[in-house]
């Protein structure tokens, strides 16, 4: 008894192990890890900018629905509370207080930021020149702010540095202390989070600690009781979406098993041959995890979801066991005889998926691996420890009417035959005449989001004037240095595109943190003390100046003399994560991206760039990655069906044999593909892993359909199994494809549509033509 | 003595201030101004400015040309002693000093948008707006008022303390404004070239 059971202890040893390497996996769900390993300059730029640096963090909000002075009342104190809570790094509403920490760092640090310190200005003639364009300015419109700086400030240090460090050239109006949009219809503000955008249980906390503070506010300010605040941004968008997620696939998920599960009492009548069944998936499941994180060393949340999708054939291993096992002989014996069939089914399956471990997705690369290791363990699982399982005398005496549509399609076979055969032909028709690509390009369609949501987004962004940047500059760096230093040799050759109307404008890293070196130039270009008097008095006389009017600027040059060069970690929070969202630190070294604003002539651009750095533009890089994709889905599909082709051969030896099975399957595959983009209909890239499991459900389906060696009771209950595992496999995708997530449901559109056809294609074309009778 | 020379011009002041709110038309009010106000469409005018800064032994002198054409556009050129350019068009402002021209929109700019929308509102006649940014006093009659402007805004007081607007019906003859720090500009207006661009 013991040595019989073997099978069952080394299988319960080795889950025991892959449980414990899947509980200790490290699961990611940035979208970057999914995409290729990024290799060139604009790979690693849009990489970048779907992480998500900075930009990730933002939240923008909206409170309208109450008088403008009401408005303004609640966005002062909601800013106020919204400052004490520690999970906003920036609350920026466009009072002072906002500005003032970045105002005191750019005034303080003017002499080691600004490119105008050099020897040059603080030379006689310079000082001269600074304090004749001072004395024009005091008689200008401006006048009354430069008597405020010019005894501190007499070269404009600071003046020239609050244009580029200033902020945001299209911001929103300012009135009485906040921002307020146009019409007055709404106050806004701009929160960064502390939690990065990925975080998204703490980006969660920080929208419901938003959310709370506003209910205060409102419920202390008289007039507000119809004020409302709407929040957008990516860590809004995420959250909402993972909610919806959650949502649609607890409830929907719930929906669909029950479905299957009904049918698989009706058939089995037997709750522990319920529960035998799942043995197969779930040790698929486990084990494939377990190999994806030992060969990856992280398992990507989108391998498992559609990892335990692609393995869902797994499922029918034990239903074809559990259905087709008769009172005599018991599991054992059946699964004896339908083993061969079973193992050709599983072979082809991983052979199809095999073609995903060359993709140059890392995401697709787990999935084949998840996917191959999973069958191979369900296949196992379901060959030598089910059936020991299984109790003798078991019978799935409700399975015995199930296969009478096959039996119905059989007797009419020629009818059928010709209907179907028709149906593919016209599928094939569509398919070669259907105009444009095949797939779904835009990037949005493909958010569960509702629009109305997205055109909120699209406002606020335009309002607040954050319309994130399209095009690029890139380099690659060794150091933060090295990174900045490259920037500062870039600044003249953009300031002359400006000029010549080839760019309207740019941001660069430098800009906010100089290179150690520059800063080291630019503090000894300061004279001591004595020196700058002495050029200073040449230099003011003949000048109406009061001569102890200029005692704070001697005071600042020597103390940013003897003061400390700037570090990164010396930035008040908005110029630090305007810093992060340009420099991003790799595991090879730096990748620096520079925002440009509306690029007119890109050719130019790219001809004044020097080597190493690259014009790149995010929408052409997303559109490029996508076209990728369809390559490599097109050849993973050409592949795999070599793959399958090549293991029929192998296995059946007869060409009459390889098309009964390849046919029906091929004619399921177009007529699904006709059917999904019949019309305007695009593919979304979530259905390519609907058609994978089309093949391998329906390569089972047709290898059974194709025994020939079989009397007509074990034909009955092969029918019944083939019959009930479609069942189940249409009444939990075809629960899904009633989901509003674009993913759920174009998957379970696409599986429940193709499987079905491979039943019935299997039914028509594929039995053997020996058994035709009843 | 009781009184200091100072508190005994302020007295005196009061007293004259009275006398001219006494001497104020009935019905001239400030809707009744900023309606003449509104009606002018165009206005073209010299000016002399006197500019009083603290850190400066001599006040400077300027003058030029100021141009209004309804609802929003001001232009305001110096001849001497150099050349400037001063343009508010709708929300965006260009400043031309020492040959150098800057761009930029009056939301970038809060502090200065408070004086520039007061100048402009003024002219414009265009009450809300002003009683947005400051609190408005009126005295006088239409053949000679004067309005005085203190901004609402902290920040805005804190460079513009007070500005004192002088006016003869739809004219203004003078613009005194004060700065916290003790600056002070007067600049007077001729408005003698009609039309002229």
């Amino acid at each position: 008894m013991r040595n019989r059971l073997w099978p069952v202890w080394l299988w319960l040893a080795m889950m025991l192990v892959c449980a414990t390497l899947a509980a200790r996996a490290n699961y990611r769900t940035d979208m970057g890890d999914f995409l290729p390993r990024a290799r060139s300059l604009g790979e690693a730029a849009l990489e970048a900018q779907v992480n998500g640096g900075g930009a990730a963090k933002l939240l923008l909000v909206a409170i309208d629905g109450a008088p403008a002075q009401t408005l303004e009342t609640l966005n002062k104190k909601l800013s106020g509370r919204l400052r004490k809570v520690p999970e906003f790094a920036a609350v920026l509403n466009g009072d002072d207080t906002s500005l003032a920490q970045t105002q005191a760092f750019v005034w303080k640090n003017r002499y080691l930021l600004s490119p105008a310190t050099t020897a040059q200005t603080f030379s006689v003639a310079g000082l001269h020149q600074a304090l004749e364009n001072g004395l024009a300015l005091l008689g200008s419109e401006l006048g009354d702010m430069a008597a405020r700086t010019l005894p501190a400030d007499p070269t404009g240090a600071a003046l020239g540095l609050a244009q580029s460090l200033g902020g945001t050239t299209s911001g929103p109006r300012t009135d009485n202390g906040v921002w307020m949009s146009p019409g007055n219809h709404a106050t806004l503000l701009l929160l960064r989070t502390k939690a990065p955008g990925f975080d998204l249980d703490a980006q969660q906390r920080a929208q419901a600690v938003l959310t709370r503070n506003f209910a205060i506010v409102r419920a202390d300010t008289p007039d507000a009781a119809a004020a409302r605040l709407r929040m957008t941004g990516p860590g809004v968008f995420a959250v909402q979406t993972r909610n919806l997620t959650k949502r649609d696939v607890t409830r929907l998920s719930l929906l669909a098993s029950a479905g299957a599960v009904l049918f698989l009492l009706f058939a089995y009548r037997s709750l522990l041959a319920l529960g035998l069944g799942l043995l197969p998936v779930v040790s698929g499941a486990l084990t494939g995890i377990a190999a994806v994180s030992l060969v990856f060393g992280f398992v990507h949340a989108i391998t498992l979801g559609f990892g335990v999708t692609l393995i869902g054939e797994a499922l029918d291993y034990s239903v074809y066991l559990l259905t087709q096992t008769q009172q005599e002989g018991g599991a054992r014996a059946t699964m004896e005889r339908i083993w061969p069939t079973l193992l050709l089914g599983a072979l082809t399956s991983i052979a199809g998926f095999a073609a995903m471990l060359g993709s140059s997705f890392t995401g697709f690369a787990q999935l084949g691996v998840f996917s191959i290791t999973g069958l191979a363990t369900a296949a196992c699982v379901a060959r030598f420890v089910l059936p020991l399982l299984v109790p003798d005398g078991f019978f799935a005496s409700g399975a015995e009417g199930i296969g009478w549509p096959l039996r119905w399609i059989q007797r009419r076979r020629r009818t059928v035959r010709l209907v179907l055969a028709g149906t593919a032909c016209l599928a094939v028709l569509a398919l070669g005449l259907h105009r444009g690509g095949f797939w779904q390009t835009d990037l949005l369609s493909l958010s569960p989001l509702p629009p109305a949501t997205q055109a909120l987004d699209k406002k606020l962004r335009a309002e607040l004037g954050i319309t994130p940047p399209r095009d690029f500059l890139a380099w690659r760096a060794d150091s933060e240095e090295q990174a900045l230093r490259i920037s500062e040799t870039l600044q003249p050759i953009l300031a002359k595109l400006v000029a010549q109307g080839a760019i309207s404008g740019f941001s660069l890293p430098s800009e906010i943190l100089p290179s150690r070196s520059v800063q080291l130039a630019r503090r000894s270009a300061l004279p001591d003390d004595a020196t700058l008097r002495a050029r200073f008095a040449t230099a003011s006389s003949g000048l109406p100046f009061r001569a102890d009017a200029f005692a704070p600027f001697f005071h600042d040059v020597t103390a940013a003399r003897a003061g400390p060069l700037l570090t990164a970690g010396d930035l008040p929070p908005p110029l630090a994560l305007r810093l992060q969202s340009m420099l991003t630190h790799t595991d090879n070294g730096w990748t620096v991206l520079a925002p440009l604003d509306t690029v007119k002539a890109p050719t130019k651009v790219q001809a004044a760039l020097p080597r190493g750095v690259a014009l790149v533009n995010l929408n052409k890089q997303s559109a490029l990655l996508l076209h990728l994709f369809e390559q490599e889905a097109k050849i993973l599909a050409i592949c795999g069906s070599l793959a399958i082709l090549l293991i029929l051969a192998v296995f059946l030896r007869s060409l009459q044999k390889i098309i009964r099975v390849a046919l029906p399957l091929a004619a399921s595959v177009m007529v699904a593909g006709a059917a999904l983009t019949l019309g305007d209909g695009k593919l979304s890239i979530f259905m390519v892993a609907g058609f994978m499991l089309i093949v391998a459900v329906g390569s089972n389906y047709c290898l059974f359909f194709s025994r020939w060696d079989e009397d007509g009771r074990a034909r009955e209950r092969a029918f019944a199994s083939i019959m009930l595992a479609n069942l189940c496999t249409v009444a939990a995708y075809g629960v899904l494809s009633l989901s509003f997530i674009p993913v759920l449901h174009d998957i379970g559109e696409t599986v429940a549509l193709g499987t079905f056809l491979c039943l019935l294609y299997g039914a028509a074309f594929a039995t053997s033509a020996q058994s035709q009778s009843p | 003595m009781i009184f200091g020379p100072n508190t005994l011009i302020r007295w005196l002041t009061i007293c004259g201030l009275v006398l001219l709110c006494a001497q104020t038309s009935r019905g001239f009010t400030l809707p009744t101004l900023m309606a003449r106000l509104a009606e002018v469409q165009d206005a073209s005018a010299r000016f002399t400015e006197t500019k009083h800064v603290p850190i400066l032994n001599i006040p400077l002198q300027s003058s030029g040309t100021l141009s209004y054409r309804a609802p929003d556009y001001i232009r305001k050129t110096t001849f001497a002693p150099a050349r400037q350019n001063f343009v508010l068009r709708g929300n965006i402002v260009t400043l031309t000093i020492n040959g150098k021209t800057k761009h930029f929109t009056l939301s970038q700019a809060p502090q200065l948008a408070g004086l520039v929308e007061g100048v402009r509102a003024t002219l414009a006649g265009d009450l809300p707006t002003l009683q947005h940014y400051y609190e408005l006093s009126l005295s006088g009659r239409l053949a000679h008022w004067q309005l005085i402007m203190r901004p609402h805004n902290v920040g805005l007081a804190r460079i513009n303390a007070v500005m004192c607007v002088t006016g003869a019906g739809d004219r203004i003859t003078e613009i005194d404004s004060t700065s916290a720090k003790g600056g002070e500009t007067i600049m007077q207006v001729d408005e003698t070239i009609q039309n002229a661009q």
